[in-house]
Parts: structure tokens; sequence; C-alpha cells
């Protein structure tokens, strides 16, 4: 028996209380001492900014090119996005970006109350305005208030109609703005965005700099919507030109949302090969003959010169139709894009990222101007706008009054004209070129057999192509409300 | 039936006898055991003095045929006193008056007292193949095959060099049925996923758990820090630093025990789930001689098959002159535009002509036209003749007190890719010690150095040689990349005139460099103590510790890294096991005979890694942190994770002719929550000797029946509990987590029921191994792919329930006995695997469990853990595929069911042929079934490299074959021609899983070896005591419908391997060899 209670039971006992001790750190063990559980609502900034810099000019290039015919691959396929061929996934890619987004952002939301720091609040609602504008008016109807809630148990969100999103997006503007004027916090600085106040020889803080962001992006949301009349959006753009005070927004370039990126690791360019952005693929013609009607000074920097077959001759500035017969030869080697605007040889030289430009401001005065007639300050508000659009560029100086010297480029009292410079300035700035297609069908552009639809411009994406199986009950919903259903054809809410 | 000696009988239970290292606590908590026994030392020692050792040499012949075996291990009171040689002679020295035993798989073993000296043949008869066998259990216990109720295949260590790569684990392949590898075909090491019966959790972990001499060993791969093996664009590449199992001495390998079903791991608990491989080393033993033996191995290697290239038309795009002829022009040339920058072989066709091209003299175009001709030789040039040279040196020596060996193995590989390659020196020794004749204590400690100065990247990017084949066209001189570097522009500039997205191959191979400096260190220390005939313990504590540096060159100038990049790596894993076992064995009657035992276990797992990245180089070709042109990035990882665990046993034996088993366990995780994080599992075998309880015809000589039923539970990696910020590259910066950890997570279990029978026909010439198995895991933990609009990209969930049932079956005969004899063995196995229940955490009937690409894994109720889905074809009710009027593509088909990773089965054929001194063996293996989705295939399909894109090449356009839908719902057949390069791109597009996905079935001449004994007469002279030459081949043909290198193929993304997807693979080599084997 003491055998029994040597060999046996005592280390029974000892192994027992052993187990049993050690289990008693498991807790403390399994706390994850690699990451932070707890967040200020300004960590989260930085790299949201630097990915919607980067998307911006990334998706620009890649998709809006190829609609809006400003670029296209070249030699490829017989089909492709600027024939009309929106593939099912084509979307994918935003929708999982501007989801990202939104994510970041409600961090930062309750990261901001529960830090009471309200600044942060707003720049919260501006950053969710800018992400979910983009969605909605790439997508139409999408989750939104039951979105970003799987922490709250819901796992299939139900899709809200666009209107409605937009209605909440500008009132969240609205209140943001109430927020920057009132509250006496300040930023923590440091976002890369607008932090660097003063760089620029401006006495603004970047929580002006902020409030003027959002008050711009609320002029393009209620511009965004001018064709539905229960907006009423050109009256209320109107009271927000005429209060500067109570709603200050950009005046300058270096006001504008702008992203300054060095290419230095941890700040990348958008591409990481200088060949990914300029081999196989060619500027449209449309683009570069519109460039050349207006003697625009940006061609050397948005493009290389043309050359004969065989080589010798420079034809000058000079693209390749748009959808043009896949069996096309073409006896030249046409422009392309000119790698030094967004990814210089060396790095450590500063490029510009636009997420949303001056211009665009100025062009939305102008618009408003001339939907209620004022025709001199349309055309001021025009001229700042094409400039904005030439100097938002690094390495582009202003060619001042005599570039309206040009028929072609003079205030001629038509929304054609601004459209037409707005097109131009919103040059990789995302899918900006392609809604206000939509919205106002300019510029024109040249239609070719060889286009899909029968020539008709893709009015969305399809829906996240997994979303058929991941949220199918709220996926059919949203797709039977559609005109065509979950086609690239049918119209947005405020496209109708 | 033969009666076994009581020792090993004894011996049994007790946990089997080797290595550790001792952790203080263990020794205190074994203090009071060890006082008991202390006074029992003294005496046993001057007992041992008074015995008189008498010498006994001679030969084991088989009874039938008389000829010597070779192998035949010899014991005495569970004490090893050696073997035979290869000509099966034995040299011993015994006590006089002891009972020695010659064993044998596949014989009746031996016993008889030695009571004088001298020399005397002994001759074995053959049993059935289990009758005596001694297999190696769960916690390293030695069982007798017979008592067993669950399905083993021991594989002995010879098995595993008889043909040997790189990575031992090769060896395994086709040789057990029920066994799975996967590798990612990732270079030299080539790590391997080793699963048994299926993929049981719809997670990626299905991984068996290896275990060295009762201590399990680190086999995670540290991953390099890439997470996708798809990475254009952006990340590095994955590279196969290797896991710890490839890093075992073969040599040193005694035997691996494959333990398949819950019931044989369900001691080992949680982490055995996926079944566990039970490698026991070989330990000393009392030889006359020096006890030294050299094995020797030297090996060749070429690629095993090439993908189906095309050599008939070169670069282009389908552009047309004004003539509308194909023209190739490189840089703008009278002919026409550039052709030369794309990597589409949509050219022209060689035939004769000429056209400007690249003059590799100036860099520029050519002044003249150069004939246009193909270089067949532009892929396959560029690989070498591998070289592997596996040396290793054992002695083993030992007294009746002590034994002991020691090992040195030295590897070196140059593999077939020019300037990669790795070195391992690998030194281990096994020590036993009998301190009386009570105590003993055993230990093993080895120390593998493995390092390189590159190892191959794989996956689909730039840095990876996979990536440059693909993108290499058929007009293009493989010499003109040779330079690397442009003239005066050395380690500037690099040489890549046609398209720049690919990096020159010699400076992937030569500069863009993956080093690797590892230190692994295992060993353990075991203490085993008879307090009398009923009652003994053993304690055991053991480590493994492996330490990693790696880094990552990035020259100047290449198209991820246009000012470089250096990256270092820190990495270190240790897991750290004690465990003691206590048994009481009881005679409760003449026939009834039981065993009890109790135990526990505490295992510590911790890790740690750094690495630093300098992200551009202030100046070309220095790779140091401190030429970093901006800040570094440090990324920082630590893991701890401990578990512990109580088990009790319980052995009954009735007659020696049904044996019962059952066993208990208990963990407690630190991984879950309080609550859910201790759970508890039983499991019940039970064995029938049916030749024994019933009289059978008199053509069965053996039968034996299996059942069990086990459960085992499981936990998951530490930190997946509690909401946390992951860590930015900005500065200050966090992102908030893109997984959901899950507070609320329990435990996984399985249940598994298993039954089998094993029986030998005509006298032992055919034994048949046959098993069913039933088993469902409930509430595994995965790691899910949730819709981004809930926030969140992944959420760990307790999964559903998953079954997987199947067959094994395993046929030996012996139909050839006698001075030739032949031995044909076939494994054959199949499993099916069903999800029967999706989890309720997530809604929806479908749940996405993977992805890789396009791709992913979808479980559907009903459906299979292996179900891949993508996009693909939609085709009308008679099959046809249907087009698009308009485009003449064919339609998308919105993310559909595509096919099945699993292959129907999977079958082996091994053979083994003697005559006299004279041994031939080959093994045939491959599986029926299962598809693999193929970037290689999609790529080099889009750009028309491969022979199946000459179609339509002629005429210039293709129409696709199919219908199209007419407006009033009818089909029509499709008429629309397509551009040739169109057509390609678009029906081979990455996102048509279904068009790339293809089937991979095949059969594999796995290995071959010739080997010749020399006879004693000859080994006597040259005072040997064994010494054998042979010839080997491994790998040395393929027949397979897959286009690419090899359908045993899987994406490696970052530490998993995913199956079914292939990203980019490096090709097979095939291996010629020669082996020389002596003893001293």
């Amino acid at each position: 028996m003491k055998n029994t209670i040597h060999t046996y039971i005592l280390p029974a006992i000892l192994s027992a209380t052993l187990i049993t001790t050690s289990c008693s750190h498991f807790e403390e063990m399994n706390i994850d001492p690699n990451n932070i559980d707890v967040v200020v609502p300004n960590s989260l900034m930085n790299p949201l900014l630097y990915d919607m810099g980067t998307f911006s000019s990334n998706r620009n290039y890649d998709f809006t090119w190829q609609l809006m015919q400003v670029g296209f691959p070249y030699p490829a396929t017989a089909t492709g996005v600027h024939r009309y061929d929106i593939t099912p996934t084509a979307g994918n890619g935003t929708w999982n970006k501007g989801y990202t987004w939104l994510r970041s952002i409600s961090e930062m939301e309750e990261a901001a109350i529960n830090k009471e720091q309200p600044i942060y609040l707003a720049v919260a609602k501006t950053l969710k305005a800018y992400s979910a504008g983009m969605l909605t008016d790439a997508f139409g109807d999408m989750p939104f208030s039951e979105a970003i809630k799987l922490d709250e148990g819901i796992s299939t969100p139900k899709f809200d109609e666009q209107q409605e999103i937009y209605r909440v997006l500008i009132e969240g503007l609205e209140e943001a703005n109430s927020i920057y004027a009132s509250t006496d916090s300040d930023m923590s600085g440091g976002d890369i965005l607008f932090g660097n106040s003063g760089a620029n020889n401006e006495n603004i803080s970047s929580k002006e700099k902020w409030r003027k962001f959002n008050n711009s992006l609320l002029m393009r949301l209620l511009l965004r919507t001018s064709k539905r009349t229960e907006i009423d959006s050109y009256n209320r753009l109107k009271e927000i030109i005429d209060a500067p005070d109570r709603y200050p927004v950009f005046n300058s370039n270096a006001e504008a949302a702008i992203l300054k990126i060095s290419g230095l690791s941890p700040f990348n360019y958008a591409w990481n090969r200088r060949q990914d952005y300029t081999l196989t693929i060619t500027k449209a013609e449309f683009f570069v003959d519109m460039l050349n009607d207006y003697e625009d000074p940006r061609r050397p920097f948005f493009m290389s010169e043309a050359n004969s077959i065989p080589p010798g001759t420079n034809l000058g500035y000079k693209g390749i139709p748009a959808a043009h017969d896949p069996a096309a030869t073409f006896n030249f080697t046409p422009s392309i894009p000119n790698p030094d605007l967004m990814i210089p040889q060396n790095l450590g030289t500063v490029i510009h990222e636009i997420i949303m430009p001056y211009a665009e401001v100025e062009f939305i005065k102008s618009e408003v101007y001339l939907h209620f007639g004022d025709l001199e300050n349309a055309e001021e508000a025009y001229k700042k706008g094409t400039i904005a659009g030439i100097t938002q560029w690094v390495g582009i100086s202003s060619p001042g009054e005599t570039y309206f010297d040009n028929p072609l480029t003079a205030f001629n009292g038509t929304l054609e004209r601004i459209m037409n410079q707005k097109y131009l300035a919103l040059y990789m700035c995302d899918y900006q070129q392609w809604f206000e297609y939509r919205r106002t069908g300019f510029p024109v552009l040249p239609k070719t057999e060889h286009m899909l639809h029968g020539g008709e411009m893709p009015k969305r994406f399809m829906y996240h192509d997994r979303l058929s199986i991941t949220n199918p009950e709220n996926y059919k919903i949203a797709s039977d409300k559609l005109e065509h259903g979950d086609s690239p054809l049918s119209r947005v809410w405020w496209e109708k | 039936m033969k009666t076994l000696p009581y020792p090993k009988e004894r011996r049994g239970y007790l946990a089997s006898t080797r290595s550790s290292m001792l952790k203080l606590s263990a020794i205190l908590l074994f203090a009071p055991i060890g006082s008991a026994g202390a006074n029992n030392i003294e005496r046993t020692y001057i007992s041992q003095q008074s015995q008189e050792q008498v010498s006994v040499q001679g030969t084991v012949r088989d009874r039938e045929t008389g000829s010597p075996l070779s192998g035949v291990t010899i014991s005495s009171q569970g004490r090893s006193l050696g073997a035979t040689n290869e000509s099966g002679a034995f040299s011993i020295q015994v006590n006089r008056g002891v009972n020695v035993t010659f064993a044998l798989i596949g014989y009746n073993s031996h016993t008889e007292q030695i009571n004088n000296g001298g020399t005397r043949t002994i001759q074995l008869t053959t049993s059935s193949r289990e009758v005596e066998e001694v297999v190696v259990t769960a916690l390293g216990i030695e069982r007798e095959a017979k008592g067993l109720g669950y399905a083993i295949s021991s594989i002995k260590g010879d098995e595993l060099t008889n043909a040997v790569s790189n990575n031992w684990s090769d060896g395994l392949k086709g040789k057990v049925a029920g066994l799975n590898l996967t590798q990612a075909s990732s270079g030299p090491i080539n790590s391997t996923r080793i699963n048994l019966r299926g993929d049981r959790s719809l997670s990626g972990n299905n991984e068996a758990m290896i275990v060295i001499d009762g201590i399990p060993m680190v086999n995670g791969q540290l991953s390099s820090g890439v997470s996708d093996a798809y990475g254009v664009g952006g990340a590095d590449v994955p590279i196969d630093f290797g896991n710890g199992l490839s890093d075992i001495n073969p040599d040193d390998i005694e035997s691996v025990s494959v333990l398949k079903g819950a019931a044989a791991t369900a001691l080992y608990g949680s982490r055995a789930a996926n079944g566990a491989l039970i490698i026991t080393t070989k330990s000393g033993k009392t030889k006359k001689g020096l006890g030294i033996s050299v094995n020797s191995n030297t090996s060749f290697n070429d690629v095993l098959r090439w993908p189906e290239f095309q050599y008939e038309y070169g670069q282009g795009t389908n552009q047309r002159n004004a003539d509308g002829e194909l023209f190739y022009s490189f840089q703008p040339s009278e002919d026409g535009p550039n052709t030369g920058s794309t990597s589409s072989a949509f050219g022209p066709k060689f035939a004769g002509q000429s056209y400007y091209q690249y003059d590799p003299a100036t860099g520029e175009q050519s002044a003249t036209r150069l004939p246009w001709i193909p270089y067949k030789d532009n892929i396959k040039g560029f690989w070498r003749t591998g070289f592997t040279a596996m040396n290793s040196v054992a002695m083993e020596a030992g007294t009746d007190k002590y034994t002991g060996r020691f090992s040195l193995g030295h590897t070196k590989n140059e593999w077939i890719m020019p300037n990669t390659g790795f070195e391992r020196i690998v030194v281990s020794a096994n020590n036993r010690f009998e301190v009386t004749e009570k105590l003993s204590v055993s230990s093993r400690i080895s120390y593998t150095n493995k390092f390189s100065d590159n190892l191959p990247a794989t996956g689909y990017n730039n840095q990876s040689i996979s990536y440059f084949m693909i993108f290499q066209n058929p007009n293009i001189d493989l010499d003109v990349y040779r330079p690397r570097w442009q003239p005066g522009q050395e380690y500037i500039q690099q040489i890549h005139p046609f398209s720049s997205f690919i990096d020159n191959p010699f400076i992937i191979a030569n500069e863009m460099t993956n080093g690797l400096k590892n230190h692994n260190i295992e060993g353990n220390v075991q203490l085993n103590y008879q307090f009398n005939d009923k009652w003994d313990a053993m304690i055991r504590s053991g480590l493994n510790y492996r330490q990693d540096f790696r880094d990552n060159k990035r020259p100047w100038s290449t198209a991820q890294y246009t000012q470089g990049m250096y990256k270092e790596q820190d990495a270190m894993w240790m897991e750290h096991n004690t465990d003691f076992l206590v048994n009481y064995n009881e005679q409760l009657s003449d026939r009834i005979k039981m065993t009890l035992g109790a135990g526990g276990n505490i295992r510590k797992e911790e890790g740690r890694s750094k690495s630093v990245t300098a992200d551009g180089l202030m100046l070309p070709n220095i790779f140091k942190l401190s030429n970093a042109l901006n800040n570094l990035y440090v990324e920082h990882n630590k893991l701890e994770k401990q578990v512990n665990g109580l088990y009790g046993l319980a052995n009954f034996s009735f007659d020696d002719k049904i044996f019962v088993d059952l066993t208990a366990r208990n963990d407690w995780t630190s991984t879950l929550p309080k609550g859910n994080n201790s759970y508890f599992y039983p499991s019940i075998s039970s064995s029938f000797i049916l030749s024994d309880i019933f009289t059978l015809p008199k053509a069965v000589s053996f039968a034996k029946l299996r059942l069990s039923y086990a459960q085992v539970g499981n936990d998951t990696d530490p930190y997946q509990l509690y909401k946390v910020y992951t860590q930015s590259v900005f500065p200050g910066s966090v992102t908030p987590p893109g997984t959901r950890n899950n507070a609320e997570l329990k435990p996984e279990t399985s249940n598994s029921f298993e039954s089998g029978i094993n029986f030998s026909l005509f006298n032992n010439r055919l034994t048949t191994d046959v098993n069913y198995y039933y088993n469902t895991t409930n509430n595994q933990v995965l790691r899910v792919p949730v819709d981004i609009t809930t926030g969140y990209s992944f959420a760990f969930i307790n999964g559903g329930k998953v079954r997987n049932d199947g067959v094994e079956i395993m046929l030996t005969g012996h139909p050839v006995r006698g001075d030739f004899s032949w031995t044909p063995t076939i494994t054959w196995a199949k499993n099916n695997n069903k999800i029967l229940e999706l989890s309720d955490e997530i809604e929806g009937q479908q749940q996405i469990i993977m992805t890789s690409g396009t791709a992913s894994i979808v479980a559907v109720e009903g459906g299979t853990t292996g179900d891949i889905w993508g996009a693909g074809l939609v085709k009308n009710e008679d099959g046809q595929v249907i087009y698009d009027a308009n485009t003449g593509h064919s339609l998308r088909s919105p993310i559909k069911y595509i096919g099945n990773a699993y292959p129907a089965w999977r079958g082996g054929f091994h053979n083994e042929f003697r005559y006299k001194n004279y041994m031939l063996s080959a093994l045939v293996d491959g599986q029926y079934g299962g598809i693999i989705y193929s970037q290689t295939h999609h790529k080099m399909t889009e750009q028309g490299k491969l022979q199946h894109t000459l179609k339509g090449r002629e005429e210039g356009f293709i129409i696709g074959e199919g219908v199209i839908q007419n407006a009033d719902g009818s089909y029509s057949p499709n008429t629309k021609e397509v551009p040739v390069q169109s057509y390609y791109a678009d029906y081979y597009r990455r996102a048509n899983i279904e068009t790339n996905s293809l089937d991979a079935s095949y059969l594999k001449l796995r290995e071959v070896r010739l080997q010749y004994t020399f006879p004693r007469e000859v080994t006597e002279r040259m005072r040997l005591s064994g010494l054998s030459v042979a010839l080997y081949g491994r790998d040395l043909l393929l027949i397979s419908k897959f286009p690419i290198f090899d359908p045993e193929t899987a994406a490696l993304n970052g530490s998993t391997i995913m199956p079914g997807v292939e990203m980019g693979q490096l090709p097979t080599p095939r291996t010629f060899g020669f082996n020389l084997n002596l003893t001293l």
C-alpha cells in the first residue's frame, strides 16, 4: 500500500496540482502580445488616406481611362472595358475597398466617441461620405445601415436604397461642418493629407482644411443628384456658394485633397513597376485630340509623342481610337502614358495623387452659376477651375489667360465646355469622369460599332459576385429592384 | 501461437525506451519514486557482476528456403542485443542462461535459452505479417500488433532510404493506404503536407502530427512572411524554407508507425486528431566489431517532365501588316510597329523568313533582318543537372548496461535550378543506460544545421523562375540574358530587352537570393523504473527548438524593386513536452491479463519572429540593413501556448484472443476561453483473433477483427478570442483587424468509428488488411471568409459537421518463395468526404471556406470540403457551351461548382524480387480523379505558349465550339469568328476556373532499386560485416493528362499549402542514384 501511495497517488496529486496551477495563468498567456487592443482615432487615418490616394489613381487608370476614352490596353484582345465589356467581377475590387474603408471609418467614429475627440467624429463623417458616395455611385443600392455590424451579429446586411444613403451622407456632412466649426479641440496632427499645415505657406489649420474638404464633398454629392428634383440641388448649392463663411470650401490647389507621395517606403507610388503604367497601354485618340485642340500644356506630362513606322518621324501627340475594329492596324507608334507623372524613376520624387481636386469645386460653382444664368461668375469659376486643373500637377505652370484665347477653350456659356474641362481636371481621380458623364452626357464620346450593348455606356458595376453565396436573399431583393437586374446597364437612382 | 517471453510483454505497456531533457519540475515530481527504488540498485549491481558471459554467433535462416535473413532483431529481456546483417549473420554476448529472442516481421519469433557459447543456426518459420510484430503506438508505447484494435501501418527505415530524395518523407508515398502527401513543387526542400484519411477539418489545418521518440516535433512551416502564392504587383514571393520533418536524417530512422485513426491517437488528444506519424529512431545495439556503418548516396537529377511548349510561332499579338500578314519587329522598323515587348506568342510562324530582331552585341534592333527561328532550349537550357550527396556514418556500441548510437549525416544538394540548393548536417546520439535492473535512463539528442545561400522562390511573381518560364517567348535565345547587366551598368541596369515585366532569369537565380541558416535541436531524456512485476513508471521530458535566420536580396533595376530591397528575418520556434506514465499489470486469472495506466502531459509552445526590411537601397548591390534608402520596417510576432493533459488507460487481454483497450483524456488549453478550455474524450478499441477463437478452414492461417470508437478533442491557435488592431506600415498607425476573433470559441470534437479485418491465407502466401472508417467532426474552429460588407474579411467560428468515411486495403503476397522470391504489395484507399451540416454562426446555405485568387472552396450541405467553385462556362441542356452572339466569346457563368480537388482513390503497387544476393524493387503509385486549377495553364494559354493553342493560328481566328441562344430561346451553332489571341485570352481567362481546372489523375513510377549484397565470404575477407551496393531511381516516369510539370502540386500560401490550386510550380526532379552501404 505504501508503494501504491509512493508510486501512483503521490505523483498524481503532484501533477494535478502542477497542472491546475499552470492553468491559472492561461488567460494571461492568451492575451495577444503583438497587437494593441485600444486605438486612438488618429492612428487609423494614415493607412486609410494612403489607400484612398492609391486607389483613386489606380482605378482611374485601370477602368475610367477606358470607358472615358483616355487610354486603353494596346495591342490587346478584341474585347476590353473600352468596348464596354464589363465583366461580373469588374466591381469586386471597388466593393472590397469601399467597405474596408467604411470599416476603418466606423472604428474611427467609435474611437472618437470613446476618447472624446469630436473632431475625429467629423473627420469620420467626411470620409464616410467620400467612401460610401463613391460606392453607391458605382453600384446603386447597397448595404449601408446594417453594414459593418458583424460585431453586433449581422452577417447578411440588407441593402439600402441610394436615395436614403444620399440623405444620410449629406446630413452627415452638414453635421460634420458644424462640428468642425464649433469644436475647440484640434487635431493631433501628422495626417498625411492635411496634417502638414503651414507647409504651403498657408496659415490655416488642418482642421480648417478638413472642413473645406468636407464642404467641397457636400457640393459634389449635391450636384450628383442634380437630376432628382426632390433634392433641389442647385438651390442648396447656391446657398453654400453664397455663404463661404458658413461653408468654407477649397480655394486653391494647396487646400485640395491631394496626397503628396514620395515613393519612399511606406509611401510607395500607386504602381509598383514603371512598366505597369506605361507598357501595353496607349492613349486614346479622343483624349489626345482634345488636348491637342486646346494646345494644352499638360500633354508632355501626361504622355509621350507618337512616332512613325519605321521610326524617325515625330508625329506629335497621337492616340489610337478607342473601341476600334480589332482587325485594324495602325501604322505608327502611338503616344503612351508618361510614367514620370505617377512613378518617377527616382524614389523620393514627390508626385500628386488626387482624392478630390480644387478644380472640381470651381466647376461645380460654374455649373450652378450657369444654371441660374449668371454667366459672368460662371466664366470666372470656369477659368479658375481650368487653370487649377492644369497646375494641380507637379511641374506644370499656369498658361495664364492666353489659354482661353483659343476659341475651343474660351467660355461660351455651355455646360459642355465646363464639363470638358472638368473631364480633364478629373484625370487620375477615381471614377469621377465616368460618374459625371452618366449625369450630364459630357464630354461627347465617339461611338463605334465595336462597342457592346449598341454603344450604350455602362451605368454601374455588377455587385460583388460572391454576394449570391454570402448574402443571397438580400442580393436578390436588390437585383430585382434594378431596371435590368444586376446588370451594368441598369441605372442608379440619381441617373434616372 | 507462440507465447512471447515475459519481459517483452511487460515492456508492451512501457513507454518506449529513449531519450530526453528533463525539467526540474519533472524531477521533483518523480522524487518519491526515485527514493523508493534506491536500495535496489546496489543489490542488482552485485548480482550482475557474478554472472558469466558467453559469445554466440551464427546465421539466421528461413526454415523453408534456407535463405539467410537480414534485419532479424535479437533481444533478451526486452533489451536489444543487435540484429543480423545483410547475410543473416549475427554475433552477440549474453549472460549464460538467459533467454534470447530472434524476431523478424513476417516470421514467428524464436526464443532459446543460451547455456553455452558457440556457433549456431537459427531457423525461423514464416508467420502472418502481424502476429509477432511489435509496433510503436501513441506516447511511444510498444505494443504487439495483434492486440491493437485500430489500423496501424509500420514502415521500416530501409524502406524509406531505398530511393532516397532530399525530403525523406517522399519515401512514404504509395506505401501506406490512406496517407496523402501534398507538396507545392517548391524546390529542393519541397515541404510536405501529410494528411491521413481525407481532410476532416473545413479549415486548412489537416496535417498529421509528427512524433519522434515520443516527443512531438515542430512541423509548422514558419512562413516566409508572404501569404499569397499569387503576388504580382505588390508583395514578394513565398519561399519554402522547409519544415522540421524534412530535416531528419533518414538513416537514423528505425521505423515509422502511421497511426491513422482517432482511436490510435486518442492518447495524444487534440493535436493528433488528424492522425500521427510516430518515428522511432535507431538505438544502439550490443555488437561485436566496431559497429560502424556507412551509408552513402550519390544522386543526379534532371527534370521529370516539361509542359507541352509550342515552338512553331513566335512573339506577337496577332498583329498584321498592311498586307494582312503576321510580322515581327523588335522596336519599330520598316516592317511595322514594335512587337518585341509582348509576352504573347501569337506572332508569325517560323517559316524560314527574317525580321529585325534584338542584337545582343548592341542591345538594339539588328542592323539587318535576322532569321526567324525558334530556340527550343530557351527554357530547358536554363536548368542544370542536379546533384545530391547524402552520406552518413553511424556507430553503435554497447555493454550489457549501456548501449549507444551516434550518427553523423551530411547532405549536400545542388538543385536543378542554377545557384540553388542547400547543405545539411545532422548529428545525433541515442544513449541508454541501465542504472540498475529496475532503473534505466535513455536519451536522444539531435542537432541539425541546415544552410543555403539560395532557395528558389515559388509562386506567380517576378522573383520566381516559374514566372520567367511562363513569360519566355519561343523566338528568344536564352543566351541574350546571360550577361545579366548592361555593359557599364553592372548592378544598375539589367538586361531584359523584351518584356520588362519579366526579370532576367540569371539575375533571379544568382542575385535575387533567399538565404537560410537554420539550427534545430531536439532531444529528450527518459527515465523508466520497474518497481516490481506489477508496477512500472516512466517520466520523460523533451524539447524541440528551431532557429532560422533568413535573408532576401533583391537587386536594383528589378521589376518589383526599382531600387532593390533587403530583408532579414529571425525566427524561433520551440515546443517542450513533459510526460509521465505509471502502469500497473495484473494477471486477473489464468486467462485474463490487465494493465492500468495513468499519466499526464504538459506541453508548451513558444514562437518569436522578427523581420526587418530595407525597402530600397541607397547603393546598388550592397545588401546590408545600413544601406537602406529610408526607415527600416520592422515586423514582429510572438506566440505562446500551453496545453495540460491528464490521461488514463486500461488494457485487457482475454486468453490472448480478445483484447480491449480503453483510454480517456482531459485537456486544458490556453487558447480557448475560460469555460470552454477544458475538454474530455474517451476511446475504446478491441481486437478479436478469429483464427484462435474459432476453428477456421486450413487455408486461413490467421484472422483478426478490429473494432474501435474514439472521440478526440482539439483546441486552436493562440490569440483568436479578442479583438486587436494590427500594426500598419505607417508609423504610429494601425489597421482594424480583417479577421473577427471570437471569444465564444468551443473545442472541436471528432468521433470516429473504425472496423478492420486482417487475415492471412494459404500458409501466409497472401495477407490482407482491410479497414473501414467513419468519422464526423463537429465544432471545428474555422477561419472562414465572410462578406466584406459585414466589416470583416474573415471570422473565426465553430464550424459545422463533416463526415469522412472510407476504405483502405493492403494486400501482400508471397507467390514465389525460395532462392527466387517475389513479394508484391498493393495499397489502395478511397475516402468520401461530406459536409453534413453548416455552421449556424454564419447565415446562408453556402459558406466559402478558402480562397486563392479567383478560385474558392465553398461548403454546401451535402458537398465536400474540397469543392472548388468559381466562374465558368454557361451550357445549355445538351451540355453545349453557349457563346455571346455579339462578341463570339463564351458566356460567363456566375460562381458555380466546378469540381472536386480530392481524388476518387489513390493506390500503390510495390514489387520486390530477390534472387540470391540480388534485390530489385519497384513502386508505382497514382491517383484517379481530382482536379487542379492551374494558374500556369491559364497564363501560358493566354500567351499562346502551349501546344493546344496552335489551333486557329493559320486562320488567325477561332469559332468557339458551341451554340448561341436565339431570341426565341432556341439554340443555333456559334459562327462568330474571334481573333485567335482574344479567344484564348477570354476562354482561358484567369477567372474562368472551369477551363483552367484540369484532371489531376496520374501514375508515377515512383521508385526503382537494384541492390547487390556481397556474400559473407567476400565481406569477411575485406574485414567488413556487411557490404551492399545499389542503383536507384525516383520519380522516373509520369503518366498524366495534366499539361504542366506535375499534377502532384498545390499552392504555397505563406505557411499553408492549399491543395487543388497550382500557382507557378517549379519542375519536379527525376533522380538517378547510387548507394553504398557498409558495416564494419
